[in-house]
């Protein structure tokens, strides 16, 4: 009896989803002839462009790269504070998770909307939008992996009169390293993708060509760009694989 | 929960912390090293009051503490001379901690200290790479190269087989021996006092109710020393 009620919930749950979300097949159904049309004239790809494309992926991957270590500058301290075994002082932890669940909340896409307001058109606003962003996560991520630490040897070394720094460094961070690392790459490695649209605010990188292109209705150069995305991903994906291979 | 146990160790003596589990052994040590506060009484180590101090003078005060736990508590992804070096993180600054370059004195003890408890071979095996018995012997060597004046010991061969039992004992009292360190050991196993401790306190719910000197209990058999404690008071 519970079970089919809560069958039930889950069901109209599902229906007011899908209401809100304003699904409707038979839009799909006249726009897919559109589409079916538009990649017939995205071939064959549009390479006139192709290094100042090659440039604006370059781009991306800096404002990535820049991006995620600006990030874990900022969640370096951070994770310590927002870790419940190390955290100096209580009262010093649930302002620590807050701020962290601040930045991880807004979206970089956000935050590079502010920047752009503030420090101009480019990817200097892109680099300030994924650090902010990204902090929160990589402190997240990073103060769970502290969490899981045996106390019993941070315990130990703090008994020899080694103040909460000293611990930190001589017995936590080689026990915790590899898994910092292994956060350090996946974040960078979602950053890469998730710059790929920041051009779109005009925070710099190569969205703000596709956007360009979509709304010239320009099909050979978006599927030009789109591969150019494709294979920029799957290069940073072979280069993060080696890197964990040979780091952790 | 402790009440009324008060006593007095002297410096150099060996003393076995005798009760069954339950009784407050692990309180009364985290109670020595403040880990826990108590709610009243006096702590003094080496002519100082332990429970006037703040942190700074706590930290200081705790070089002269080495513990020894029955968990090993080593860093497990770290060598053995690295967990050694562990026990000077309280005389070195943190930038040497920061960058792991101790200085060669502070190496030159670790090693010692190492080659004391026959160890100096395993310098650079990962500490869960060795035994518990090796694994002991390496907390110890960092209480050794803590150069502490007192050695707590919470059920330290709780985890070991006989063998390595006695032998982690036999260390323990040539260091105090030879070091004129204090040891305050606390054990369950009333078989392995003989031969070690020079004094022995029993515990029993949170009561000290014996502290004697070791010959009074040369006499009586391992079931007796027990009994002795259960019916004390």
């Amino acid at each position: 009896m519970r079970f089919a009620a809560a069958l039930l919930v889950f069901a109209a749950f599902y229906a007011a989803c899908l209401h809100y979300a304003e699904i409707d097949l038979g839009r799909l159904w006249i726009g897919l002839p559109k589409l079916v049309y538009w990649t017939a004239r995205a071939w064959p790809p549009d390479f006139r462009e192709f290094d100042l494309l090659l440039f604006r992926a370059a781009q991306t991957v800096a404002m990535a790269t820049i991006g995620t270590s600006l990030a874990v500058l900022i969640a370096a301290p951070l994770c310590l504070l927002a870790a419940r075994n190390v955290t100096p002082r209580g009262f010093i932890y649930h302002p620590a998770r807050w701020l962290l669940d601040l930045l991880r909340g807004v979206d970089s896409f956000v935050f590079a909307l502010l920047f752009v307001a503030a420090v101009g058109l480019g990817s200097f606003a892109g680099v300030l939008g994924i650090g902010l962003h990204s902090a929160g996560s990589v402190a997240k991520l990073w103060s769970e992996a502290i969490e899981t630490i045996e106390p019993g040897p941070l315990e130990a070394v703090a008994m020899t009169g080694a103040g909460r720094l000293k611990v930190v460094f001589h017995a936590l961070l080689p026990d915790v390293l590899p898994a910092l690392l292994s956060i350090s790459l996946y974040i960078w490695e979602f950053n890469i993708r998730s710059s790929t649209v920041l051009g779109l605010v005009g925070a710099g990188g190569i969205g703000q060509d596709l956007k360009n292109a979509v709304d010239l209705l320009d099909f050979p150069s978006v599927a030009t760009i789109i591969l150019i995305i494709l294979a920029m991903v799957t290069a940073i994906d072979q280069v993060s694989a080696w890197l964990r291979r040979r780091l952790i | 929960m402790l009440s009324e146990v008060s006593f007095t160790v002297t410096a150099g003596e060996v003393v076995a912390l005798l009760g069954p589990s339950g009784s407050g052994k692990t309180t009364l040590f985290r109670c020595l090293t403040r880990l826990v506060e108590a709610d009243e009484g006096e702590i003094r180590l080496l002519g100082h009051s332990m429970r006037g101090m703040r942190s700074g003078e706590l930290r200081l005060a705790r070089r002269n503490i080495g513990l020894v736990f029955q968990q090993h508590n080593l860093i497990r992804r770290r060598s053995a001379i690295d967990n050694v070096l562990a026990g000077r993180l309280g005389h070195v600054p943190l930038w040497r901690v920061m960058e792991g370059r101790f200085e060669q004195t502070d190496r030159q003890r670790a090693f010692a200290a190492l080659d004391r408890v026959d160890l100096l071979d395993f310098a650079d095996r990962r500490a869960d790479r060795l035994s518990g018995g090796q694994q002991q012997r390496v907390a110890i060597a960092r209480v050794l190269a803590q150069e502490s004046r007192v050695i707590l010991a919470d059920e330290p061969v709780a985890s070991l087989d006989p063998a390595s039992a006695v032998s982690v004992l036999s260390l323990l009292r040539d260091i105090a021996h030879e070091g004129g360190i204090t040891v305050l050991c606390s054990l369950h196993q009333v078989d392995l006092i003989p031969g070690f401790a020079d004094r022995v306190l029993g515990l029993r719910a949170g009561r000290l109710v014996t502290d004697s000197a070791i010959e009074h209990f040369r006499m009586l058999s391992d079931h007796q020393i027990y009994a002795r404690i259960e019916r004390e008071r």
